[in-house]
């Protein structure tokens, strides 16, 4: 089986200072990946590479079946053909409804002069409460989002991301800030999304990281270190020498 | 006795020729004595000619004194003496050729010959070759330039003989000069003039080329085959090297063709045979084609009445029949083949000079623009501030440069003492600027940009006020004066060298503080990162404060240097602040060595351009700014761009709460208020309103419109166009044309139809075209009017063409990821060049003479302008609720929410999928064929439309009125279209009382305008979301939409 996303020896510099250096990454269509590392590893500059809005060097990215040469698309063109990020600080569009960011996130015609003809219809409706349900946010479907907690916006953005129906989810540090109890409703959330798609999670938590409970990837200075289960990868001793510490 | 005798005749003797020569001068001039008397050019010559040949050595002497009119004659004897006055009141005589004393007399007795300037012409002319070996060599270099200007075939051998007794090599370098140019058109041998001609090879000199090219005079002339023996230039065919029409003329004027018969007196002819209302049998109504006068006059040459016509076939015949050349004047081919090569090879060398006289004034320009635009570059690339006032920075120091030239007189003592004060000035008005305004708007680039246009335009008014419209001088010291000169093509100014200079000086000064200083390391630090610059002890506000103050007081020194070439007026800086943010863009943002690529770039393009139409500078300025917008496409981020990913990152807009707006509020409020006015009005009802206050408030209602345009692609997509005012005068000036064409075709027919025929459709195209034209002096109807005649296809192009040119810009403009205010400089630089092809006169649209007469709608001449006015106000106020009503429904629905997402977080939405440029282009189309509409409306109202309307500015009181009125709220957009226009009207208009203040009295006229400034300066300040944010506060509801 060919894997969902194929990314083959990239590199990138910034101002001479290499921060990707021919890494290497695949996942398939149905798994759940985690990505540690140190800071400065290159883990968000990775996802900058994928989504289309940094461009490597060298090396190639393929997506998809049949493959797209992300490389050559958009940024719009990649999330319309199935990749979908959360960032690391939560974006939601803070002076609009939760009902409205669900609604522009769902997939459908994204082009200007089809959503200006675009009328709410019941299926959007119902897929907005189930979204809603989901991330538990079914009681503020009607607030401004800015008004929302920062865990509540955090799950507002995995929804919409969720809303978008896409085949890779890149998701960056979606623990941040949340309780114990709202983490655990995240690990819920991801795992049952990464049964119907490939959904990559980089995160700093190692005790979120092992309740994900699936396969890890170290980076280290732009390039991958480890790749194994969570004690496979903590066991390596150059892991623990750059980033867990003894 | 005898040897007394021989003494006596030995003495005689040898006294004899002395007095024979006495007698000599003295009896030539008796010769000549009437001549001399009364002279006249014209006879004076031959005089002269005897005087220079008799060698006498007095000659000289003689002839400047007459020249001078300091030849006396007595009238007794009318012998010639010169004078000298003595003590008594009498003059002495003096000999004119022994210089002897000769007696005293009385100024009576005496007459002062006074030749008129013709004749002193040629005495001087005489007088050359006596100059040219002058013992000094003053007086043998004037010589010389006098002759250099004007010679003649005689001067040829004096030169010779001057030349081989010259002992000053630079002299006589110059001599020979001469000798060799007048040896080409007067020498004795071919080969010497052949040889005379080929020194000149490479010699770049004007006069080289001025004695060259009369050997190259041709003219055209027919043969009846190829001719032999005539120096033939080349050979012109008809149709390409010469027209058809001129070739046939030739023809006629040799006497070999038959003459056309023109247009006019064919016409003549019809008119003369008219009878019975007939010509040749067809009625003369029917002569309403040129088609059918030509049938007629057919006819009548058939009948020998007139003169027949000659067909196209029987001229092309004819011509084709005869050979046509040009054929030099100069039949000696030999001489002709060498001053030809000779011209060739210098226009080779003029070429080269040429080139280096260009990048010379090319460099001269660039350090100009350097000086002006890198405190701009300084305060962008450090603090991410665009102050639109920068410009009036360079104007305060300009004008200090004027004030203390008034204390001090010395021109050199009062620069040395201006440009530190002016700096000093600037600089404090730079910190004030900060410290009051700037630093409370961090973050907030657009809302900068919008106060500091506030301050720009106060402070101009206020330079107005105090230093009034004219242009105050600026001296330089007179050490400056002249110019460096390489040779006829290449010189510079020594201004434009010493301000080559400066700005080479603070290159270099800058470069030292930034890069050796800790001032400059704490400034690069907080370009680069000012959260980590803080942490690390640095003061970001100080720093800021600083920077901020250095590039302003940049600006001042930049002014006094500008000031010296340029005129100083209030409106100084904003000649350069459009050019100083393209070469800070172009140069890429926060370097110097960007700038100085910028100023380079622009400053050379800008000369190029020029020097392809040299009397056209609007062109280039145009031509430059298109080719900005288009570099910008290729590299957006400048020629030099900050790199990694800090210069990615943008700050998140502060965004606006928005609350649903009311549109059937809105509506219903419109139509009461229409409804009342129509019936108050002096058309249709009351008259207790009168005409123009209708025309009025139709007027504001279209100023409305296109503010809800402009409130939908700022407020609610958040692109800061400053440029939309272009679309609202292109949609004018469409609707202007078919308005204007057709009623001076109904102005043209009426005087036409008093004629003997009808008018053909041509004289009437004619009789169009010079009304139109005339007054920017052609009589063409240009392309751009193909259409003016249909009302429909004119209503079209009111939408298509400023809807293409906002496809085609926007385009090229959001593909490349233009944002923020490099995008509002960008629309800037539209409409400045828009507005600058306009002013040409041959851009076909009347120059700044613009479209006039257009409130009288062709086909309603009957209907009263009270009436039609109200319709207008009608027809306004239903394009501004149509407009409404669309804009409401654009924005209330899925697709408000992605724009304004697009405006909230540009990157976000980006990868959620949706194709930002998209819904950019068509909100950006959108809104210009709204401004369009609004803008075909608002004309036929005003009456007239002219470039200065799409000036840059008019774009800018656009965002201020939506600023002002708060933006994100449709109805926001309106009140404050409204409210500002409205008082600016009343402000400027007079209206407005004005308030005594005891010492001075304030009055509208002269202080609105700053009053406005202020205005938006504490707008934006403290009540950033406008009038309708306050009205929101007042009528506060759940924030829930």
């Amino acid at each position: 089986m060919s894997a969902l996303l194929e990314v083959t020896s990239i590199s990138v510099s910034f101002d001479g200072f290499k921060a990707i250096n021919n890494l290497s990454f695949e996942i398939g269509g149905q798994e759940l990946r985690a990505i540690i590392g140190p800071n400065g590893a290159g883990k968000t500059t990775f996802m900058d590479i994928v989504t289309g809005k940094t461009r490597p060097d060298e090396g190639r990215v393929r997506f998809g079946e049949p493959q797209l040469d992300l490389l050559r698309l958009s940024e719009s063109q990649i999330a319309r053909a199935g990749v979908g990020r959360k960032f690391q600080r939560p974006t939601v569009f803070e002076a609009q409804s939760v009902r409205d960011n669900l609604t522009m996130a769902l997939s459908n015609d994204r082009l200007p002069f089809a959503v200006l003809r675009y009328k709410p219809s019941s299926q959007d409706g119902d897929r907005v409460a189930a979204l809603a349900d989901e991330i538990g946010l079914s009681d503020e479907l009607d607030r401004t989002a800015g008004e929302l907690s920062h865990g509540q916006k955090q799950w507002l953005e995995i929804g919409m991301l969720l809303a978008q129906d896409p085949q890779l989810l890149l998701v960056d540090e979606p623990a941040a800030g949340m309780t114990l109890g709202e983490r655990e409703h995240t690990t819920d959330l991801l795992r049952r999304a990464a049964k119907t798609r490939a959904v990559v999670v980089v995160e700093h938590d190692m005790e979120f990281v092992r309740r994900l409970d699936c396969k890890v990837t170290v980076l280290h200075e732009g390039s991958v270190l480890a790749e194994g289960t969570l004690d496979h990868v903590t066991a390596n001793s150059e892991v623990i020498d750059v980033y867990l510490g003894r | 006795m005898l040897r007394i005798v021989y003494v006596l005749i030995a003495v005689v003797i040898a006294l004899a020729p002395a007095s024979a020569q006495d007698a000599g001068l003295n009896a030539l001039l008796e010769t000549h004595r009437a001549k001399i008397e009364k002279p006249s050019r014209t006879t004076i010559g031959p005089v002269l000619d005897a005087l220079v040949e008799s060698k006498l050595p007095s000659v000289a002497v003689f002839l400047e004194k007459w020249r001078e009119k300091d030849l006396w004659q007595r009238e007794a004897d009318g012998r010639f003496f010169f004078v000298e006055k003595t003590d008594g009141g009498q003059l002495m005589l003096i000999d004119v050729d022994t210089g002897a004393q000769a007696g005293l007399a009385d100024r009576s007795e005496l007459d002062n010959l006074k030749p008129n300037s013709g004749v002193r012409g040629v005495i001087a002319a005489a007088l050359v070759q006596f100059q040219l070996s002058d013992p000094d060599p003053e007086r043998r270099l004037q010589a010389l330039t006098a002759l250099e200007r004007d010679a003649n075939q005689s001067h040829l051998s004096i030169l010779r003989t001057a030349i081989e007794s010259e002992t000053d090599p630079a002299i006589k370098a110059r001599k020979e000069r001469l000798q060799r140019l007048l040896t080409i058109k007067f020498g004795s041998n071919q080969q010497a003039r052949v040889a005379a001609i080929k020194s000149f090879a490479g010699d770049p000199g004007v006069d080289a080329r001025a004695a060259l090219n009369p050997l190259l005079a041709t003219s055209v002339a027919v043969f009846d085959s190829k001719p032999e023996g005539v120096n033939v230039a080349r050979l012109l065919a008809p149709g390409s090297d010469i027209e058809m029409d001129a070739a046939y003329q030739l023809l006629v004027d040799e006497a070999k063709a038959r003459p056309i018969v023109p247009l006019n007196d064919r016409k003549q002819a019809l008119v003369a045979n008219i009878k019975n209302g007939m010509v040749a049998g067809i009625t003369v109504a029917q002569l309403v084609t040129q088609e059918a006068r030509d049938r007629a006059y057919l006819e009548l040459a058939a009948d020998g009445t007139v003169p027949p016509l000659v067909t196209r076939e029987e001229q092309r015949l004819a011509v084709a029949d005869h050979v046509f050349a040009e054929v030099y004047a100069e039949p000696d081919t030999v001489l002709t083949t060498a001053a030809k090569e000779t011209l060739a090879n210098i226009s080779g060398t003029v070429g080269f000079y040429q080139f280096v006289d260009l990048a010379l004034d090319g460099l001269s320009l660039a350090s100009i623009y350097f000086l002006a635009a890198i405190g701009l570059a300084i305060t962008f690339g450090v603090m991410g501030v665009i102050n639109m006032a920068h410009g009036e920075f360079i104007m305060i120091g300009a004008y200090t440069g004027y004030v203390v030239q008034q204390y001090i007189p010395n021109y050199t003592v009062s620069i040395i003492v201006a440009l530190p004060l002016a700096f000093a000035v600037a600089f404090l008005a730079g910190v004030a600027l900060e410290r009051l305004v700037i630093r409370h708007l961090a973050h907030r680039p657009l809302e900068t940009l919008l106060a500091t246009f506030g301050i720009s335009i106060a402070l101009q008014q206020i330079a107005k006020n105090i230093f009034g419209t004219q242009a105050r001088p600026l001296t330089s010291p007179s050490w400056l004066d002249g110019a460096w000169v390489l040779n006829d093509v290449v010189s510079i100014s020594y201004i434009r060298i010493a301000i080559f200079v400066l700005s080479l000086a603070f290159l270099g000064l800058l470069l030292f503080i930034l890069n050796r200083t800790r001032l400059g390391l704490e400034v690069r630090a907080v370009t680069q990162n000012p959260r980590m610059a803080s942490s690390m002890g640095i003061n970001p506000d100080r720093i800021n404060m600083l920077t901020f103050g250095l590039g302003s007081g940049i600006a001042g020194i930049a002014g006094v240097a500008i000031g010296l070439f340029a005129k100083v007026t209030s409106e100084l800086g904003s000649g350069y602040i459009v050019q100083s943010f393209m070469t800070v863009v172009v140069g890429g943002v926060g370097n110097i060595w960007g700038t100085l690529a910028g100023a380079g770039m622009i400053g050379s393009l800008q000369k190029v351009i020029e020097f392809f139409n040299p009397s056209n500078t609007l062109a280039a300025q145009t031509y430059m700014i298109i080719f900005i917008i288009i570099f910008i496409q290729f590299r957006p981020k400048g020629i030099i761009a900050l790199k990694g990913r800090a210069a990615g990152t943008r700050p998140m807009q502060r965004s606006l709460f928005m609350r649903q707006p009311s549109v059937l509020v809105f509506i219903g409020l419109l139509a009461i208020f229409t409804v009342v006015m129509v019936i108050l009005s002096e058309g249709f009802g009351l008259g207790l309103v009168s005409t123009s206050m209708i025309k009025i408030l139709g007027k504001t209602l279209c100023l409305c419109l296109i503010a809800i345009a402009m409130d939908l692609v700022w407020g609610y997509c958040g692109i800061l166009s400053l440029g939309h005012f272009a679309f609202f005068g292109l949609g004018g000036y469409m609707i202007g044309m078919w308005l204007m064409y057709e009623r001076t075709k109904d102005i043209v027919i009426a005087s036409l139809s008093g004629g003997e025929l009808p008018a053909t459709p041509e004289e009437i195209r004619e009789g169009i075209g010079s009304q139109i034209f005339g007054v920017v002096g052609g009589s063409e109807i240009t392309v751009v009017w193909y259409f003016a005649d249909s009302l429909f296809a004119q209503l079209a192009l009111v939408v298509l063409v400023p809807g293409l040119l906002a496809l085609v810009f926007g385009w090229l403009a959001f593909r490349s990821r233009v944002t923020g205010v490099y995008l509002s400089i960008l629309t800037q630089a539209m409409t400045l060049a828009l507005s600058l092809y306009l002013f040409q006169n041959d851009s076909g649209l009347r120059g700044n003479n613009g479209l006039s007469g257009l409130q009288n709608i062709p086909g309603l001449t009957d209907v009263p302008q009270s009436v039609v006015s109200v319709w207008f106000f009608l027809a306004s106020a239903l394009a501004l609720g149509l407009g409404y009503l669309v804009a409401a429904w654009v924005v209330s629905g899925k697709f408000g929410n992605v724009i304004r997402a697009i405006r909230d977080d540009e990157a976000r939405i980006r990868f959620m999928g949706y194709p930002v440029e998209a819904y950019k282009l068509v909100v950006f189309t959108l809104t210009a064929v709204i401004a369009a509409i609004a803008g075909a409306l608002y004309y036929p109202q005003a009456g007239i439309i002219n470039p200065a309307e799409i000036a840059p500015i008019a774009s800018i009181y656009l965002a201020v009125w939506v600023a002002i009125g708060g933006r994100g709220r449709l109805y926001g957009a309106v009140i404050g279209a409204a409210t500002v226009s409205v008082l600016s009207s009343w402000f400027t208009g007079g209206q407005a009382p004005s308030i005594p203040l005891g010492f001075f009295t304030i009055n509208w006229v002269d202080w609105w305008q700053v009053l406005l400034g202020l205005g938006f300066v504490l707008v934006t300040l403290f009540v950033p979301k406008g009038i309708g944010g306050m009205f929101d506060r007042l009528v506060r509801k759940d924030a829930a939409s």
